[in-house]
């Protein structure tokens, strides 16, 4: 089996391929040339590859390709209600479905919209009760808009899945998505300083489940890591102890160790760049107990940023750790992060990157 | 996957000799947009508004919302020269440009 990372662009999308060593890559594309591909996935349901594209003056929309890439087809018209007064505005991730749904896909972006499809992606339908959720007056856009970045979806059962929005919060629904809750409790809103604490409003930047501990949540957001134990019931802030910043964007975890994470903090939400003058990814294998520099086959010397899906990992063993930056490279580490690869340089803007099986 | 037709049933598409050249208009796409559309960037329709003639592409879905707005980018030329908005009448043989806003990076 070999392996690919998808590589989402401001100016369309880059296939990375491999085998399972993961030392060299081949570069290949780009493919969708003119669209942002602000992320993109292989479904491992079905093979066929999935994007969320945007055009700065044709809108917001979707692809999918059946031949790894090959030739590409635009999803039927997507759009909101009238009734909502919202049109849409980016897609900004787009998620499989439960293992049981292989025709069941998410797609999430601007402004708080998450679409569903249940043909493949044929067709995508808006999902009211998150359009209409009672909270969202209170929801406000971050610096990339009222985006729905983070779809996860439980692998132990199809009705209950996460969503999260910048600056809405996290949200859980138990029902398929007939309600959703609020999943806050415990994370700061410090640009809130009347009331840091709001049922809703704080500004996740990524959401993960852990695959094979699907109680376990970790999020990077723009007021620290969180880990929870308790479906988002209950957070815990994690820096300190060797993390020189609560603040950045992505993060990955290793599918074989739930205690493990990876994140790539930046000074502050003032200053978006890689502290001390280097690309630093820290990785915990303690729950956020503690935290560690990784610095082997990383540049010593950068200012780098990485955007919220510039993360990834795959699910082979060891675990894969893959990074996309800002300034085009991609770094991808073979061995849970120990050592690293600079396996593209000189893309286009990396908005996303995906690891996947490829064949 | 890609809308074909318009919203008042059959498409309007025409290629080779039916109808006569001199009954339809002609649309010009960009290139991103003829890519969208199968790598077709010329078009031959019967319309008798440009909201007609654009409505019937394969493409409408990325020059109007979900409102069938126009989007603000997307620049409109018939017979070169530009109009606002797509309310304006065609004639058969006028020819609609259309022009991606000088923008972005």
């Amino acid at each position: 089996m070999g392996v690919a990372v998808l590589v989402g662009t401001r100016k369309g999308l880059f296939v990375l391929t491999s085998d399972e060593t993961r030392r060299d890559w081949k570069v290949e594309g780009p493919h969708l040339t003119g669209w942002e591909v602000f992320h993109a996935m292989r479904d491992p349901r079905t093979g066929t590859l999935h994007a969320a594209t945007n055009n700065w003056v044709y809108g917001a929309t979707a692809h999918r390709s059946t031949d790894q890439g090959g030739t590409w087809e635009r999803a039927e018209g997507i759009g909101l209600p009238e009734e909502s007064g919202l049109t849409w505005e980016k897609s900004w991730h787009v998620e499989p479905g439960h293992a049981d749904q292989p025709e069941t896909l998410f797609l999430g972006g601007t402004p708080g919209a998450l679409f569903r499809t249940d043909d493949g992606g044929t067709t995508w339908e808006p999902v009211q009760s998150v359009i209409e959720h009672p909270t969202r007056e209170k929801w406000n856009p971050g610096a990339g808009g009222l985006c729905c970045h983070s779809i996860q979806v439980d692998p132990s059962g199809p009705n209950r899945m996460y969503i999260a929005i910048s600056a809405a919060g996290a949200f859980r629904t138990d029902d398929g998505g007939e309600t959703w809750e609020p999943k806050n409790s415990g994370v700061a809103a410090d640009f809130f300083p009347d009331n840091p604490f709001p049922e809703v409003g704080q500004c996740v930047h990524k959401l993960l489940v852990h695959p094979a501990r699907p109680d376990r949540l970790w999020q990077q957001n723009h007021c620290g890591v969180y880990r929870s134990d308790d479906r988002g019931d209950t957070w815990e802030r994690l820096e300190g102890n060797g993390l020189p910043s609560g603040f950045g964007f992505p993060i990955a975890l290793d599918h074989a160790d739930p205690d493990a994470a990876y994140v790539v903090p930046e000074v502050g939400a003032e200053n978006r760049v890689t502290p001390d003058g280097r690309l630093g990814i820290y990785r915990t294998r303690d729950g956020g107990e503690s935290w560690e520099l990784l610095t082997d086959g990383l540049p010593q010397q950068a200012w780098a940023s990485v955007m919220r899906e510039g993360m990834s990992f795959d699910s082979l063993d060891p675990a894969g750790i893959y990074l996309g930056t800002q300034g085009g490279s991609v770094f991808i580490s073979p061995d849970r992060g120990d050592s690293w690869v600079e396996a593209a340089r000189h893309l286009p803007t990396i908005l996303s990157v995906e690891a996947c099986e490829w064949s | 996957m890609g809308k074909e037709g318009g919203t008042r049933g059959k498409p309007g598409f025409r290629r080779g000799s039916e109808p006569d050249a001199s009954e339809v208009v002609v649309v010009l796409v960009p290139s991103l947009l003829a890519r969208e559309a199968g790598g077709q960037g010329r078009f031959e329709l019967e319309a008798a508004t440009v909201r007609e003639a654009l409505l019937q592409l394969p493409v409408r879905d990325l020059l109007f919302d979900e409102r069938e707005t126009l989007r603000p980018l997307v620049n409109v030329y018939v017979n070169r020269v530009q109009v606002d908005g797509v309310e304006g009448t065609v004639e058969p043989e006028d020819e609609i440009r259309l022009v991606a806003a000088v923008a972005g990076g």
